[in-house]
C-alpha cells in the first residue's frame, strides 16, 4: 500500500486574518497592509497516512491555520477543521516541517497567517517491485502524452498545488505555480480524471489518450464559495492611530443599501452620523462634513460625490481599501478638525488582462487592467450615468421647470504603475469627473420669486497625480505631486457663482527604521489653490442657521483672483520602549496664506498616541492632540467672509481598548472628548480694512464640545461571512458667542446603531442585510412668520436653534447577490432593497406658505435597485 | 442657497408635497399687496426740499369680504423687522393713514439711526455729508411693518408683515407698474367660467410698466412677475407667472381649475416689478351657470 498525502490548497480564498506576536503596534486584527507578495511553499513534506485510516480506506481533509514568519518558517499550526482518524496529527506533523518563501506586505517581508487544507486521498499500495529493481526501473522515461492546466472557474486564476489524479491508473501529479500539470506514459484509451483542491468542488471528467498524440486539457474548477476578489492575506501594518478601521474592497461592494459606493460604506462605522436622504454627508464625531478630510492615497479629492451625494466620484472597482480615522489621527494628516477617510487605490493586476463591466439603473461603469510589460501595468476605469436618458423619456410636468440638460455625470480614472526595480515604484494616475444639470424655470418659484430663468449647475475636476515610492531596507520614501483644476459653476437667473481653481499639491514623506524599537517619519504637505471667482449670490447659510428664504438677503458680488496656500511640516517618532508598548509622539506645523490677509497665520499641533498590549488579545489605547482647521472656501475672502480669520482649534482626547479573542473577531471601544475653540461664526460688527469701515462678516467667536462612546464588534471577511455592529453614543454642542446658551450641533445624533452582515451561500448566492437606528437630527421650531411684501414671501422667525429633535430613524436594507460562473468569466446580478420594511425616514419639517401648518418631510419609501456586473 | 434651489427643483420635478393651505387660497385675513405711492422715497440731489410723503395702500382681503384694518409703522433699524418684534408697536413709529413723511421728527430720528457710521449727528441727517450721499446713492432700505386685522383676535384674523421701501437719490425714480386687464380666451375676464375645467388667464400691462434702469452691468429692463389668488373651491394651478424680457424666459399666464359646483369667485392678480413697484386688479365672476 502506498500512502499519498496530497498537499492541496495554499492560500484558501478566505480573508485570513492578520496575526503577529502581541505588539501594541500591531493592527489588532484589522486588515491593513497591502499584500504585495503571497507566501510560496518551497519545501513540502508528505504526511504519513494514518494506518488506521488506510486500513479502512478513509479519506479526509484537515484545514489548518498556519502562522508563517517573516523568514518563511512555520511558527504555529492550529487545526481549524479536524478530520479525525489520525489525519489531524499527521497533517500537523508534516506542515510543521514546511518552509515558505516569506510573504511581503507593502513590499516588505512580513509575518502572515494563512489557512491551509491538507487533503488525504487514499490509494491502494503499489504493486511489489520487480526483481530487476523496480516497477519501471531501468526503463527509459516515457514521453509526456497528457498535460493541461487547472484554473479557477469564473476568474481563470491558476490553481496552485491542485492534485490531478488518474484513479484507475493510480497516477497523480500536482499543479505548478502556473496551474500546469503533465503525465508521462499514460496508456492509450479513455481515463477518468479527478482534480482536487481544498476549498474547491471536486472536478471529474474523462480524457481520451491516443497513440502518438499528446492530450491537452484545461480544467475550470469551481470554488466552493465564490469570490471574485483576490485572496486576501493580510499582515499587520504598524498602527499609529488610536482608532483606524479598514474596509476591504470585497466588503465595500457587498454592503446592503450602499450599492457598493466607496464612501457611503464609511457612514456605517462608529462615530459617523446617519446622513439625510441616504446622501453623501460625512458627519464624523459631531463635526461638519467640511471639517473632515477625504483623501485618495493621501491627497485630497476636491469634490467627493456626483450631485452632492448620489454616488462618489471614485470608482470602487479600483479600490484597495478604505481607511477610516474618526479622530486623534497622526501628524501625517492636518488642516482638519474632524475625521479622516483615506481611499487607497490598488495597483493594476499583472497576471493577464482583466475587465469588469457594471450596469445599474442609473449608471454603467467599466474597468480594464493588465500588464503592458513585465514592469509596467495599467488600469483604466470609466463611468457614465444615464439618468438624463431616463428623464428625457418621462413626460415633463407643465407646471414644473423644463429640463434643458438632464442630470448627468461621468468620471474616469487612468493608472499606470511602473516598477523598474524592486525598490522603486512609479505611479501616474489621472482622474476626471464632471456633473451637469440645466433647468429652465419660466415661472418664479413660489417661495422665492427671484428663482427663475436658467438654472445651470456644472461641477467637475481633473487631476494628474505622480508618485514615486522607494523602499530599501530601513528607508522608505514616498513622494507625491498633483496638478489639477476644479470647477464649480452655478447659475440661476441673475444669480451666479463660478469658482475655477488650479490646484497644486506636493507631499514628500520619509520614514526610517532605526531599530525594532524606534522609527521616525516626517514630511512636507503643501496645498495651493489659485481660484478665479465670479459671484453674484446671497451668502450661504452656516451651520446652526435654520433654513429660511433668502429673498431679503442682499447679493454678494465678487470678481477676482483668490489664492489659498496651506504649507505644512510634520514629523513623528514610533517608539517601543518596552515590549507591548508603542508611543507615537508627533507634531505638525501648519500655515495658511490668503489673498487680502494682513498677517500669515501659523499653528503648531503636537499629538500623542499610545498603545499597550495588556495580553495577547487585549490592548489599551489612548491619544491626545491639537488639531487646527483653517478657514476654507468662501470663509477667508473679503466679499463673503474675512481674510484675517484664524483657524478653529480642536483639542482631542480619546482612550479605549481593543480585544481580539480569535483572529476573525475584533472588538474595539473608545471614549472621546473634543474641545473646540475659535469656531467661525457670523459677525454683525464692522472692522477697519484699508482705512475703511467694512462689515466683518465672520469671526472666530464660537466654541464647542463633543463627547461620546464608540463601539465596534466586527467579524472580518472570511470564506462566507463578514459584518459588524457599530454603536455610537455622543453629544455635539456649540455656543456661538460668549454668554449665549449652548445649542446642539446641526447633525447631533445621540444614538447611532448599525448592524451589517453578509453571508455566502452555496451555488453562488450571497445575502446581506443592514439594520440601522439613529436618533433624529435636531431641528429649530418656527414660532411664526412675517410677510415680505416686495417679494410676497413669508419669512419665518424661530425658537432656540436646534431645540427640538426629529423622530428617530430605523431602516432595514437587504441585498441578494447571485453569481453565475462561466469558464472564463463571471456575472454577478444583485438586488439591493433599500428601506425593506418601508419605513420612510423623517428628514425634516415642511411648512406651508405662511408657516402656520407643518408636516414631517419624509425620505424615500422602499426602493429596490437592481444591477449586474460581469468580470473576466 | 444652492441647496434650497436644488431641493425646490427636486420638489418641482417630482410634483409632490403635503396637502397644505395654498398661498393662492383665501382662507383667512390676507394682505396680498401693499402699494407705495410713489414707488420709492426719492431725494432729488438738486432739490432743496424734502421729498413728498409716501402713502401705503394695502390690498387686504378675507374669504367673506369682511372689513380689515391695516396699521403701519416705520421700524427701528436696530431690530429685526422680520422677527417677533413690536413693529407696529414699541419698536416702530406709527404711520397714521399709512403716510411716511420725512418731515415727521419721529421719522427723522429713525432715519438718523439708519445711516450707520456716517457721523451725521443731530436730529436730521446731513445730506451734504459724503458718507450720507454715498449711502443714499446706493439706497437705504426702510422697513415699514404692517398689521392687518379683522378684529376677531384669532390667528386667522390677523397678518403681520413688512413693506420695504427704498430711500435714495436718483434722477430716475422707479414707478409702479400698471395692470389694465385680465384676459380669458383673449377677452376681458367676465365669466361665467365652465365647471370643473382648466382655464388660463393672461394679465395685461400698460405700456411702459416694465421700466429700463441703470445697473453696474448696464441698463436692464424690469421683469414683472405676477401672483394669482382666488376665493372659492377652485384651485390656482400656477401661483406665480413671469413676463419674458430681454431674452429672459417667462410666461405671464396662469392656469386655474374651476370648482365642480356653481359659485361666485373673486380673482386677484398682483404685478410686481422687483424694485418695489406694485399694482393689482381683481375680477369677480360666476363659475357655472
Amino acid at each position: 500500500m502506498k500512502t499519498l498525502a496530497s498537499v492541496l490548497c495554499l492560500l484558501l480564498a478566505s480573508a485570513s486574518v492578520a496575526q503577529q506576536a502581541p505588539d501594541a503596534g500591531a493592527d489588532a486584527g484589522i486588515p491593513a497592509g497591502v499584500l504585495t507578495k503571497p507566501p510560496a511553499l518551497t519545501r513540502q513534506v508528505e504526511a504519513t497516512y494514518p494506518p488506521e485510516a488506510a486500513a479502512q480506506q478513509l479519506e479526509g481533509t484537515v484545514v489548518m491555520v498556519i502562522d508563517i514568519s517573516e523568514t518563511g518558517a512555520v511558527t504555529a499550526v492550529e487545526v481549524s477543521q479536524p478530520a479525525g482518524h489520525g489525519f489531524d496529527e499527521a497533517a500537523m506533523a508534516a506542515v510543521k516541517q514546511f518552509e515558505f518563501e516569506p510573504a511581503e506586505v507593502d513590499n516588505v517581508p512580513a509575518p502572515v497567517r494563512i489557512q491551509y487544507a491538507y487533503q488525504f486521498v487514499f490509494r491502494p499500495a503499489p504493486p511489489p517491485e520487480s526483481s530487476d529493481g523496480g516497477v519501471d526501473g531501468g526503463a527509459p522515461e516515457a514521453p509526456v502524452n497528457f498535460s493541461g492546466r487547472a484554473l479557477e472557474r469564473g476568474t481563470r486564476k491558476p490553481l496552485v498545488g491542485a492534485e490531478v489524479v488518474l484513479p484507475e491508473l493510480e497516477q497523480s501529479t500536482v499543479t505548478d505555480s502556473d496551474g500546469r500539470f503533465t503525465f508521462r506514459g499514460v496508456p492509450v484509451g479513455t481515463h477518468a480524471v479527478l482534480v482536487v483542491l481544498g476549498g474547491y468542488d471536486r472536478f471529474r471528467t474523462q480524457e481520451a489518450v491516443s497513440e502518438g498524440l499528446e492530450t491537452q486539457a484545461t480544467y475550470y474548477v469551481q470554488k466552493r464559495f465564490f469570490s471574485p476578489y483576490e485572496t486576501v492575506v493580510r499582515s499587520a501594518r504598524e498602527r499609529k492611530e488610536v482608532t483606524r478601521t479598514t474596509i476591504q474592497a470585497a466588503e465595500v461592494q457587498r454592503i446592503p443599501g450602499t450599492q457598493g459606493d466607496t464612501l457611503k460604506v464609511v457612514q456605517n462605522l462608529p462615530g459617523v452620523a446617519r446622513p439625510a436622504f441616504n446622501g453623501g454627508q460625512l458627519v464624523i464625531r459631531g463635526t461638519s462634513p467640511q471639517e473632515s478630510g477625504v483623501f485618495l492615497d493621501g491627497l485630497r479629492i476636491p469634490l467627493l460625490y456626483h450631485f452632492g451625494g448620489l454616488t462618489s466620484v471614485y470608482n470602487s472597482e479600483l479600490l484597495e481599501a478604505v481607511d477610516y480615522l474618526p479622530g486623534n489621527f497622526s501628524a501625517y494628516y492636518g488642516d482638519i478638525t474632524g475625521g479622516v477617510i483615506n481611499i487607497r487605490s490598488r495597483e493594476p493586476r499583472t497576471d493577464r488582462v482583466h475587465g469588469t463591466v457594471g450596469v445599474s439603473l442609473i449608471e454603467s461603469n467599466a474597468v480594464v487592467e493588465g500588464p503592458i510589460t513585465d514592469t509596467l501595468s495599467f488600469a483604466v476605469g470609466g463611468r457614465r450615468s444615464y439618468v438624463d436618458l431616463v428623464l428625457k423619456a418621462v413626460p415633463q410636468s407643465e407646471d414644473g421647470p423644463n429640463l434643458q440638460t438632464a442630470p448627468r455625470y461621468h468620471d474616469a480614472q487612468v493608472k499606470l504603475v511602473w516598477k523598474p526595480a524592486k525598490a522603486h515604484t512609479f505611479t501616474v494616475q489621472a482622474l476626471t469627473s464632471r456633473d451637469r444639470l440645466a433647468l429652465l424655470f419660466d415661472r418664479p418659484a413660489d417661495d422665492d420669486p427671484s428663482v427663475n430663468g436658467n438654472l445651470d449647475v456644472t461641477t467637475g475636476f481633473n487631476q494628474l497625480r505622480l508618485r514615486h515610492q522607494y523602499r530599501d531596507g530601513a528607508l522608505t520614501l514616498d513622494t507625491q505631486g498633483l496638478l489639477g483644476n476644479t470647477l464649480v459653476q452655478f447659475v440661476i437667473g441673475e444669480r451666479n457663482l463660478r469658482i475655477a481653481s488650479t490646484d497644486v499639491y506636493l507631499r514628500p514623506t520619509a520614514e526610517y527604521v532605526f531599530s525594532d524599537a524606534v522609527s521616525v517619519a516626517g514630511g512636507i504637505d503643501v496645498v495651493a489653490n489659485f481660484s478665479n471667482v465670479t459671484a453674484n449670490i446671497q451668502a450661504p447659510p452656516r451651520e446652526g442657521e435654520p433654513p429660511s428664504p433668502l429673498v431679503t438677503e442682499g447679493l454678494v458680488t465678487a470678481d477676482g483672483h483668490f489664492t489659498q496656500y496651506f504649507p505644512s511640516l510634520w514629523a513623528e517618532v514610533r517608539w517601543k520602549p518596552v515590549p507591548g508598548l508603542l508611543v507615537v509622539p508627533g507634531v505638525r506645523a501648519e500655515s495658511y496664506v490668503f489673498t487680502d490677509q494682513e498677517h500669515r497665520q501659523r499653528t503648531v499641533n503636537p499629538r500623542l498616541a499610545v498603545r499597550y498590549a495588556l495580553t495577547e488579545t487585549l490592548s489599551l489605547k489612548g491619544g491626545a492632540g491639537v488639531y487646527h482647521g483653517p478657514p476654507i472656501q468662501d470663509e477667508p475672502t473679503v466679499p463673503f467672509g474675512n481674510p484675517n480669520l484664524g483657524a478653529k482649534r480642536s483639542l482631542q482626547y480619546g482612550v479605549g481598548a481593543e480585544w481580539q479573542p480569535v483572529p476573525e473577531w475584533f472588538v474595539s471601544s473608545e471614549v472621546f472628548y473634543n474641545d473646540l475653540t475659535g469656531l467661525i461664526v457670523r459677525s454683525n460688527s464692522t472692522v477697519v480694512r484699508d482705512g475703511e469701515q467694512v462689515p466683518e462678516r465672520l469671526k472666530n467667536g464660537g466654541v464647542g464640545r463633543i463627547y461620546g462612546l464608540e463601539l465596534l464588534i466586527r467579524r472580518s471577511l472570511t470564506d462566507r461571512l463578514f459584518g459588524w455592529i457599530s454603536y455610537t453614543l455622543s453629544r455635539s454642542e456649540r455656543r456661538d458667542e460668549p454668554g449665549a446658551a449652548w445649542r446642539l450641533f446641526d447633525n447631533d445624533q445621540t444614538h447611532v446603531l448599525t448592524a451589517i452582515a453578509s453571508y455566502k451561500l452555496p451555488r453562488g448566492w450571497e445575502v446581506g442585510a443592514r439594520l440601522r437606528f439613529a436618533s433624529g437630527n435636531p431641528t429649530t421650531p418656527v414660532l411664526g412668520s412675517r410677510r415680505d411684501d416686495v417679494t410676497d414671501v413669508f419669512i419665518p422667525y424661530f425658537a432656540a436653534v436646534n431645540s427640538q429633535r426629529l423622530p428617530s430613524f430605523n431602516q432595514l436594507d437587504v441585498r441578494v447577490d447571485k453569481t453565475f460562473l462561466f469558464d472564463t468569466w463571471n456575472l454577478d446580478v444583485f438586488l439591493d432593497v433599500m428601506n425593506a420594511y418601508n419605513n420612510a425616514a423623517v428628514e425634516g419639517v415642511a411648512y406651508n406658505y405662511n408657516y402656520s401648518q407643518r408636516e414631517f418631510f419624509k425620505g424615500l419609501p422602499i426602493l429596490p435597485v437592481i444591477g449586474a456586473k460581469g468580470s473576466f | 442657497m444652492r441647496k434650497s434651489i436644488l431641493l425646490a427643483s427636486v420638489f418641482a420635478l417630482s410634483a409632490c408635497g403635503p396637502d397644505f393651505e395654498l398661498q393662492s387660497e383665501i382662507r383667512r385675513v390676507r394682505v396680498l399687496a401693499i402699494k407705495s405711492e410713489p414707488a420709492e422715497l426719492v431725494l432729488d440731489p438738486n432739490a432743496s426740499q424734502l421729498p413728498p410723503p409716501v402713502t401705503f395702500t394695502a390690498l387686504a382681503v378675507t374669504p367673506d369680504a369682511r372689513p380689515v384694518t391695516v396699521s403701519y409703522a416705520l421700524c427701528r433699524p436696530d431690530v429685526n423687522p422680520y422677527g417677533d418684534t413690536g413693529c407696529p408697536g414699541s419698536n416702530g413709529v406709527e404711520l397714521s393713514e399709512g403716510v411716511l413723511s420725512l418731515a415727521d421728527p419721529r421719522v427723522q430720528a429713525i432715519l438718523r439711526d439708519s445711516f450707520p457710521n456716517t457721523g451725521t449727528g443731530g436730529d436730521t441727517p446731513n445730506f451734504n455729508d459724503p458718507a450720507v450721499q454715498k449711502a443714499l446713492a446706493q439706497g437705504i432700505p426702510l422697513f415699514v411693518g404692517y398689521e392687518a386685522s379683522d378684529g376677531s383676535g384669532t390667528p386667522e384674523g390677523i397678518e403681520r408683515g413688512v413693506r420695504r421701501v427704498t430711500l435714495r437719490t436718483t434722477t430716475a425714480p422707479n414707478h409702479n407698474p400698471s395692470l389694465t386687464d385680465v384676459l380669458w380666451n383673449d377677452v376681458s375676464l367676465s365669466g361665467p367660467l365652465p365647471l370643473a375645467s382648466e382655464v388660463r388667464f393672461r394679465p395685461v400691462l400698460a405700456d411702459g410698466s416694465a421700466e429700463t434702469y441703470d445697473t453696474a452691468d448696464g441698463p436692464k429692463t424690469e421683469q414683472v412677475f405676477y401672483s394669482w389668488f382666488a376665493t372659492g373651491d377652485g384651485e390656482v394651478k400656477q401661483f406665480r407667472s413671469l413676463e419674458p424680457v430681454d431674452g429672459k424666459p417667462g410666461d405671464p399666464t396662469s392656469k386655474y381649475e374651476t370648482a365642480d359646483v356653481p359659485q361666485t369667485v373673486t380673482f386677484w392678480v398682483v404685478a410686481r416689478d422687483g424694485r418695489g413697484g406694485v399694482d393689482w386688479l381683481s375680477r369677480t365672476v360666476q363659475v357655472g351657470p
